[in-house]
């Protein structure tokens, strides 16, 4: 799965920090999320999408390999 | 959040492991490697006199000379393991999905390496020797747990997202 949570952080200029805390779970997890390192939880997909304000399938991505 | 933490202890208790743990560590290893050398502390682990060296703690111990040198050794892994436990088990600052994950690959991790020394020590040891194997094995699952949860959560972490920023 891929997912464009830096394009929109950029976009929104906030920091990983920043979007950790918006939708409550560490700096890493944001990190390992943007690194491709880690599936989220569907719950996380989705709070994530509405932080942004967003369909959730406009910011991940399922790959051929899912 | 929909993750489970309830089995985690609260925050507090990972700065009291550290503080019990690794002190509780270093002595423990110096108590293995140096086992007969006269040391400031008595946790001579292997020595025949010690009661840890027996199979129960209580079978040759006599009260009459009793000392801190009966149960140094007891103290100090009661420590270790309780030190290790806190470090361990608890929940770090801010305790997510993610977080859960690495821990739970972490432990696996370490019973893995655990299991593959105990298979070795099987081959390669014998007697006296094997329980020496068995001893530092104690050893191999807290450690190996420990480092690759921190080494994944803190340094790989901060590594990848340098490499993100750059």
């Amino acid at each position: 799965m891929t997912n464009t949570i830096h394009v929109e952080r950029a976009i929104k200029r906030i920091t990983q920090a920043d979007l950790a805390a918006a939708v409550g779970v560490s700096r890493q997890t944001i990190n390992a999320l943007e690194a491709a390192k880690y599936v989220p939880s569907v719950v996380l997909a989705m709070k994530i999408a509405r932080f942004f304000e967003k369909p959730v399938e406009a910011i991940f991505e399922l790959t051929t390999e899912d | 959040m929909a993750v489970k933490t309830k089995l985690l202890l609260p925050n507090y208790f990972k700065t009291i492991g550290w503080i019990v743990f690794v002190p509780g560590f270093i002595l423990m290893l110096l108590g293995l490697i140096l086992p007969e050398s006269e040391w400031f502390l008595p946790l001579n682990f292997f020595d025949g006199r010690h009661v840890f060296s027996q199979w129960t703690t209580f079978k040759n111990l006599h009260f009459d000379i009793f000392s801190i040198a009966d149960f140094g050794g007891e103290i100090l892994m009661t420590l270790t393991a309780l030190g290790f436990f806190c470090v361990a088990f608890s929940r770090l600052r801010m305790e997510d999905e993610w977080i859960e994950k690495v821990r739970l690959e972490s432990l696996l991790w370490g019973f893995y390496l655990h299991s593959g020394f105990f298979m070795v020590a099987v081959w390669v040891s014998y007697g006296p020797d094997f329980l020496a194997w068995l001893a530092w094995n104690m050893l191999v699952a807290p450690v190996v747990f420990l480092v690759r949860f921190h080494w994944v959560i803190y340094v790989k972490s901060y590594f990848e997202q340098k490499k993100l920023a750059a």
